[in-house]
């Protein structure tokens, strides 16, 4: 299921720090949500561009709403 | 007991926003690396930061709690000082003066302060939440020695809770002509001069009498309210009464000191070269406005400041001049 493995994909990454470190160096979107997916598969995880794209959404929606 | 290796794991990230999941405190978390808060406004820093795609996409989400563990298991610097302020009154400016020193953590009102100090919740619950979240804050990323925290002006109706949390901390308190800051909310409100925004400052207002009357006295209105709110501490060890007319100077003959602090000959010159720009517009060169904003007052906004707030302004003088 790619949700759910984005998902544990997702806390994987907020363990690793040296994971972190090769995302960290991606300035441009598109490269980011690209190299994700890629690393994802390295990592024998099944998602996609979309799964990628509904988080960063759903984190940028949170910030802007954070004063309501 | 939270392990130093998950500590660790947070050691270059900040938290930057509280919100509620089922009816528990979360916080939302940024990787800054060695990224100071060197921006006019915490909000600015992280919006920035948040530019980032990494920084869109991982955020640790962690309970409240887990500030009380960073608490027990690993100090900060203890607050070097505090700036509580009227707004439009050169709290900024002091704010990047200390931010010009790399050995400085700044925090210029950063909205996860207000947000727990807005709570519903007992005092004491506030309290121990605000001591783990500046804590928090006050962990060095990059050696820093110091740190101040700039509060929203409105938060010093919250003193007597904030010296509760914090009743080491030197802090100042600054102000100024009164008509001068009715002329810069009237040319740009601030947040807390908008009828509704800041509950706690429209207390004994309502609604509908905060449309009714002029702009002009809504703000002087709020003003006094702020000014009120500190009287009850002018006598305490730790505040020095700053006023706007005694910047930048004072930075270095008083506010230094009252914060304990001795910097280098070069870090007072870069203090100084700070404050050439514009601190809220930092591309712009300072100048002064005193005298433009006295000229631009309306007839209503001087008697508003007459009215409502000039004698507490003069009171806050007598205060501190009595202290000179």
């Amino acid at each position: 299921m790619p949700k759910e493995d984005f998902e544990q994909f997702h806390q994987m990454v907020l363990q690793d720090i040296s994971l972190q470190e090769s995302l960290r160096v991606i300035e441009y979107r598109n490269d980011f949500i690209a190299a994700v997916v890629e690393k994802g598969k390295e990592k024998g995880f099944d998602f996609g561009a979309e799964d990628v794209e509904e988080k960063m959404n759903e984190y940028r929606r949170a910030w802007i709403e954070r004063w309501f | 007991m939270v392990l130093e290796n998950d500590l660790e794991k947070f050691r270059d990230w900040s938290p930057i926003r509280i919100y509620w999941r089922e009816n528990r405190p979360f916080v939302d978390w940024c990787w800054l690396g060695k990224e100071r808060f060197t921006d006019s406004f915490f909000d600015i820093t992280i919006q920035r930061q948040l530019s980032k795609p990494f920084n869109q996409l991982f955020r640790h989400q962690t309970p409240l709690e887990f500030l009380g563990e960073i608490y027990e298991n690993r100090k900060g610097i203890a607050p070097t000082g505090f700036i509580f302020h009227i707004s439009r009154c050169g709290s900024t400016l002091v704010s990047q003066m200390l931010a010009a020193l790399e050995q400085n953590i700044v925090l210029s009102e950063p909205p996860l302060i207000d947000a727990i100090l807005r709570l519903q919740i007992p005092d004491e619950t506030k309290i121990e939440w605000l001591k783990w979240l500046v804590n928090t804050f006050a962990q060095p990323r990059n050696e820093e020695k110091h740190f101040f925290i700039k509060f929203d002006s409105w938060s010093t109706l919250d003193l007597a809770l904030i010296k509760r949390a914090f009743p080491d901390a030197p802090w100042i308190f600054m102000y100024r002509n009164p008509v001068e800051i009715i002329v810069s909310h009237k040319r740009q409100p601030g947040m807390q001069m908008i009828p509704g925004q800041i509950q706690q400052l429209s207390a004994g207002i309502s609604f509908e009498e905060s449309f009714q009357m002029p702009s002009e006295e809504y703000c002087a209105r709020i003003l006094a309210k702020m000014c009120e709110s500190v009287m009850p501490f002018s006598d305490d060890k730790d505040v020095k009464f700053i006023n706007y007319t005694q910047l930048p100077d004072v930075v270095f003959t008083e506010i230094l000191a009252h914060f304990k602090l001795d910097f280098s000959t070069e870090d007072l010159e870069k203090m100084r070269f700070s404050t050439q720009f514009n601190a809220k517009t930092p591309s712009l060169n300072f100048t002064p406005d005193s005298e433009s904003k006295k000229k631009e007052a309306s007839e209503i906004a001087v008697r508003a400041a007459e009215k409502i707030v000039d004698p507490l302004y003069e009171k806050l003088e007598e205060i501190r001049k009595s202290k000179i």
